[in-house]
């Protein structure tokens, strides 16, 4: 479990020091904020723990700079500037410096601490990045092993995830009612045939680029439960949930990452949906552990700041909720006639 | 006839020459077969149905926070289902037939206003009920072309922060003790 991230001058960031919650983490706040920055370098953090891919390696090949240059992840300012970026586990903490300067993730200049410790127990994660990948499956991996492609490494490391052969013996009772709730509302299961998805059902296999997008991210939820990578211990990152999926399936989904969550994996999902939102607000139960994490731009400084709550009447700044009432406040004054 | 309405802890003020009446189906004798608002009231040639839900009244009565919350649990479970819409539309037309039936409409335009005092009512559930109610009565925007006039002139729903930014001359307020209600 992730419980705390420190920017020092890192991309977007100025400064910033954010509590983790074991439960949902909702990172929300316009474009440009830092959501997937964030969860970026946290998935970063987890992945090199099964990989011993190095954390600079891995940022490089998860943020794509140009050339490699490393460097270019400091927030852009003039002179030299370093910074700074640790993720905590608990008492663990691991920790990554480097100077704008710095040309590759191997250079003298990026200093690492807490590796050895970090490596002792290995985290399973999952990015789901916004763009779906599932459909582009076939031949992909190898092309990227092979060939230099601009692609960050979420996309080669998904496929790799849904790849995952499912797990031997009988389903367990939790994931069992998972796995259910989802083929009910995408009408089958998925099944991989070389490396190709089908989802299948009464009337056959269907290949995954014939189907609906939001409906492919269904599917490459449901293999993620089926093989075990969503397990008690593991980390799921999702960018954007909402993204392709019809409003009305937003509640089945959400009630899917709370019961996630309740079997013991941490979760972090960055939204620009309301409906998200509430229905993560009406959906929770008492015992459910769920972080807002509103990102802004500090009007005077221009810095990017976080407010944390635990209560969604409470997030502030809320750019969604605010482009609702603006929404209502107009509405209202048409109606009324006083417009 | 009233220049003043109360439910509970709240009071709306009606202006000099409007005049209110609790209406509600405990009082129209037809409580068998027909919904009604909570409140109508004429001011010139309108007349303003209005119907107030208060469950933020519930957080200071004294019930045990079991019931409280039971009751606070119901009612966003009728927002998120659709109830609410379909409730207040239903209020609406039965206190529309009876009105017709007494005669009271002649001459009138007819204006909807719902009052929400729920402050986990963010201003997105109400713009969604709002349009809920503008299709389901349905408003001016909705109706067949063949229809020579509006059922309902104007549809608001408010909290009582928005109600008193839009409907100035009916202002709403809460008094610390419950006032025992008119009639």
């Amino acid at each position: 479990m992730i419980t705390r991230i420190t920017f020092n001058h890192f991309t977007a960031f100025r400064e910033l020091d954010l509590e983790i919650s074991p439960g949902i983490n909702v990172l929300i706040g316009t474009n440009g904020t830092g959501k997937t920055h964030l969860m970026k370098v946290a998935y970063a953090a987890c992945d090199i723990t099964r990989t011993e891919v190095g954390f600079a390696e891995k940022l490089v090949r998860v943020f794509r700079p140009k050339g490699r240059a490393i460097g270019r992840l400091v927030k852009r300012q003039q002179g030299s500037v370093r910074c700074k970026v640790a993720v905590y586990r608990g008492a663990e903490k691991l920790s990554i410096s480097f100077s704008n300067h710095a040309l590759r993730p191997q250079s003298k200049t990026v200093k690492l601490q807490g590796i050895q410790q970090w490596l002792n127990n290995p985290i399973t994660s999952v990015f789901i990045p916004v763009k779906e990948m599932l459909s582009n499956g076939p031949g992909f991996l190898s092309l990227y092993d092979q060939r230099e492609v601009h692609f960050s490494e979420i996309y080669a490391d998904i496929l790799s995830r849904a790849y995952t052969p499912k797990l031997k013996g009988p389903v367990d009772h939790d994931r069992k009612v998972l796995l259910d709730a989802l083929q009910t509302i995408m009408y089958g299961q998925v099944i991989v045939e070389g490396e190709e998805f089908f989802l299948k059902n009464k009337q056959g296999n269907l290949e995954f680029m014939l189907l609906a997008e939001g409906m492919r991210k269904l599917g490459l939820l449901w293999l993620l439960i089926q093989n075990g990578t969503l397990t008690n211990g593991s980390v799921l990152f999702w960018d954007e949930p909402e993204t392709n999926l019809n409003p009305s399936l937003y509640g089945p989904v959400i009630d899917i990452l709370l019961k996630l969550q309740r079997m013991g994996v941490q979760i972090f999902l960055a939204t620009h949906d309301y409906v998200v939102l509430k229905e993560l607000d009406l959906r929770a139960e008492e015992q459910d552990k769920i972080a807002f994490h509103a990102l802004y731009r500090e009007q005077e400084t221009g810095d990017i700041k976080c407010a944390t709550t635990d209560n969604y009447l409470k997030i502030a700044p809320n750019a969604i909720a605010d482009t609702f009432s603006d929404l209502y406040n107009r509405e209202m004054a048409r109606a009324m006639g006083t417009m | 006839m009233a220049t003043q309405l109360r439910e509970r802890t709240l009071c709306i003020d009606l202006p000099s020459g409007a005049t209110g009446e609790k209406f509600d189906d405990r009082r129209h004798g037809l409580s068998h077969c027909m919904k009604a608002v909570d409140f109508i009231v004429e001011d010139g040639e309108k007349l303003l149905l209005i119907e107030i839900k208060d469950p933020d009244e519930v957080q200071t009565r004294p019930i045990s926070d079991d019931v409280r919350q039971r009751v606070l649990r119901g009612f966003r479970s009728r927002i998120v289902h659709h109830d609410l819409a379909s409730e207040a539309v239903r209020k609406f037309r039965d206190t529309f037939i009876y009105l017709w039936a007494q005669e009271k409409l002649q001459g009138k335009t007819i204006h909807y206003y719902l009052l929400i005092a729920f402050q986990a009512l963010d201003k997105a559930l109400l713009l969604n009920l709002q349009d809920q109610l503008k299709r389901d009565l349905p408003a001016k925007a909705v109706q067949p072309a063949s229809w020579k006039r509006n059922i309902v002139e104007k549809v608001g729903v408010f909290n009582l922060e928005t109600w008193n930014e839009h409907l100035q001359r009916y202002p709403v307020s809460r008094s610390a003790v419950g006032l025992p209600e008119d009639g």
